[in-house]
């Protein structure tokens, strides 16, 4: 049992968790990034959206394993040598990048096209329309399937291990190994998972939370000075 | 809905059930039973059987056939005990630094992969040993780094190991002294396997991999990409390891290896295998001290 809470503090699983959250953080950003670049691209020029379909059939159809793998031994036969760390960025996020567009398409799918023909009346341009009109929407949309793809990333980023990346899957692993500890490294790492997974959910909550335009709207009518009881406040005409 | 449910599962265990018998009756590649010259040990994980674990990526002691199933040393030489044993063999192949968790929760017999006896091992799974071998440093051909002195020109180094294994052990340890020395560390790179070690330096990733001497030999005599830079630890004992105790599998196996050996079929599995006179331990313990015949697995080798 010591030896459990001696590894949760060490130095060695501390810098593991970092490396274990910059791998995420990373690859999720570039997969939102490139998720919302292929689903708008969808919605472009039809030869474009035929690429788009032929790269979430290709990076969705395969394990991420099979991918790192290919980034890591294959890569360099062709001359590209890329560092372990940098390899499963690469191979983590092409993949994140196929689920996420179609997680944004389903989300710009989900904004109600009267939406857009009102922007158009207004005289909006169209890239104006999909910054102040459709991408917010879709964002709210978007969110909660978002979250959900980031703690699996969180989770899907120990196969990095596999591939040399001192995460802290393989921290646990070449701690296992060299004291033959398998119940305290295993558990070690997963309070460590855990730990990441809550604050990610919270973090997401969060976000989620200042996203929703009614509750927005909510918090300001209560920072309004109290024209009436606060029972009456539905029938206050100036609350709208 | 509920009836469903259970049809459903029912179909699952059917097919769950169909593959796990074909599973078994499809294995077993050694001898039949019959002709047995040593009383098996009782208590196999699965009877008739021994099931051993290994981790094939490691030639010429273990690696994949053309063919598909195994081949090496160590898969030779296990084929013969058992079938002195009157025993098939069955193989669990996995990474190396699985090998002995599946041992200890009873998922094989032993574990025949070519494990150098360390301390810290011993101190988990007793060892029957039956090779004595050292570790040698491989670099793509020409030795572009110039390493040859062990540690000081790993220095700053890039050096792929096999995770789990010895290789690592010792780079770490190497770490220490470097560091004690007021030099650069060196990097290690823990792969899941001596492969994907050897991948490493020929795609550039690291300067050297560390694998043993007979392994390295084995990879020269196959390709050129690759020098030799340094042996070192050549006095490290090889041995199967059984569980912790289990005194009833140590001792078949050290009286089905003294058999092999008597019989003159482990000289000729060392020839078959380009393994040099050096490496053959029970030789060695002959004409060395007549205290090591007990073939107990002294514990100081190896770290």
């Amino acid at each position: 049992m010591g030896g459990f809470l001696d590894k949760v503090v060490s130095s060695q699983f501390l810098s593991a968790t970092l490396l274990t959250f910059e791998l995420t953080v990373l690859s999720m950003l570039i997969g939102v990034a490139g998720g919302v670049l292929l689903a708008l691209a969808k919605g472009g020029p039809r030869t474009l959206g035929w690429l788009v379909d032929g790269y979430v059939w290709l990076f969705r159809g395969t394990p991420v394993l099979l991918q790192l793998i290919f980034v890591f031994n294959v890569l360099p036969l062709w001359g590209l040598n890329l560092s372990p760390f940098t390899c499963a960025v690469v191979a983590l996020s092409l993949n994140e990048i196929a689920y996420m567009a179609e997680i944004v398409r389903g989300g710009l799918l989900g904004v109600d096209r009267g939406q857009r023909t009102a922007a158009h009346m207004l005289g909006l341009s169209e890239v104006r329309i999909l910054r102040w009109v459709v991408l917010p929407q879709a964002a709210r949309l978007v969110l909660p399937p978002t979250g959900n793809q980031f703690v699996g990333m969180l989770k899907t980023s120990a196969l990095a291990s596999v591939v040399s990346v001192q995460d802290l899957m393989l921290t646990a692993q070449r701690q296992a190994a060299a004291d033959f500890d398998y119940v305290g490294a295993l558990c070690a790492a997963a309070v460590h998972y855990l730990v990441l997974t809550t604050l990610l959910t919270f973090a997401l909550r969060w976000i989620e939370r200042r996203l929703d335009v009614t509750r927005r709207a909510a918090a300001r009518r209560d920072r309004r000075p109290p024209a009436a009881q606060p029972g009456t406040a539905a029938l206050d005409p100036t609350a709208r | 809905m509920e009836p469903r449910m259970t049809r459903m599962a029912a179909a699952c265990l059917t097919v769950v059930t169909a593959v796990a018998v074909s599973a078994c009756g499809g294995s077993g590649a050694g001898a039949p039973a019959g002709g047995a010259e040593i009383t098996p040990p009782t208590g196999l994980v699965s009877s008739g059987t021994l099931t051993y674990g290994t981790a094939a990526t490691f030639p010429p002691f273990e690696s994949k056939s053309s063919g598909g199933g195994l081949e090496g040393f160590d898969i030779d030489m296990i084929d013969a005990l058992a079938s002195s044993m009157g025993l098939r063999t069955k193989a669990l192949d996995t990474d190396f630094d699985g090998l002995i968790p599946a041992l200890a929760g009873r998922r094989t017999d032993i574990v025949n992969s070519a494990m150098y006896i360390t301390d810290q091992r011993a101190e988990q799974v007793d060892f029957v040993p039956y090779l004595v071998i050292g570790e040698t440093l491989l670099t793509p051909r020409g030795n572009p780094k110039k390493i040859s002195r062990v540690p000081e020109d790993l220095a700053g180094r890039t050096v792929a190991v096999t995770r789990g294994a010895i290789g690592e052990t010792y780079m770490e340890a190497y770490n220490k002294e470097l560091r004690a020395k007021g030099l650069t560390t060196m990097k290690i790179m823990s792969l899941p396997s001596n492969q994907d070690a050897m991948l490493a330096v020929k795609s550039g990733r690291a300067d050297a991999f560390d694998t043993s001497t007979p392994g390295a030999a084995t990879t020269l005599a196959e390709s050129d990409d690759y020098s030799v830079a340094a042996t070192f630890k050549n006095d490290t004992k090889i041995g199967i390891a059984v569980r912790k105790g289990d005194k009833k599998m140590a001792a078949a196996l050290r009286e089905a290896l003294d058999l092999f050996v008597r019989s003159g079929d482990y000289t000729k599995l060392l020839r078959k295998y380009r393994l040099p006179a050096e490496t053959d331990y029970f030789g060695a313990a002959k004409s060395a001290s007549p205290s090591a015949g007990s073939a107990s697995a002294s514990a100081s080798a190896g770290s």
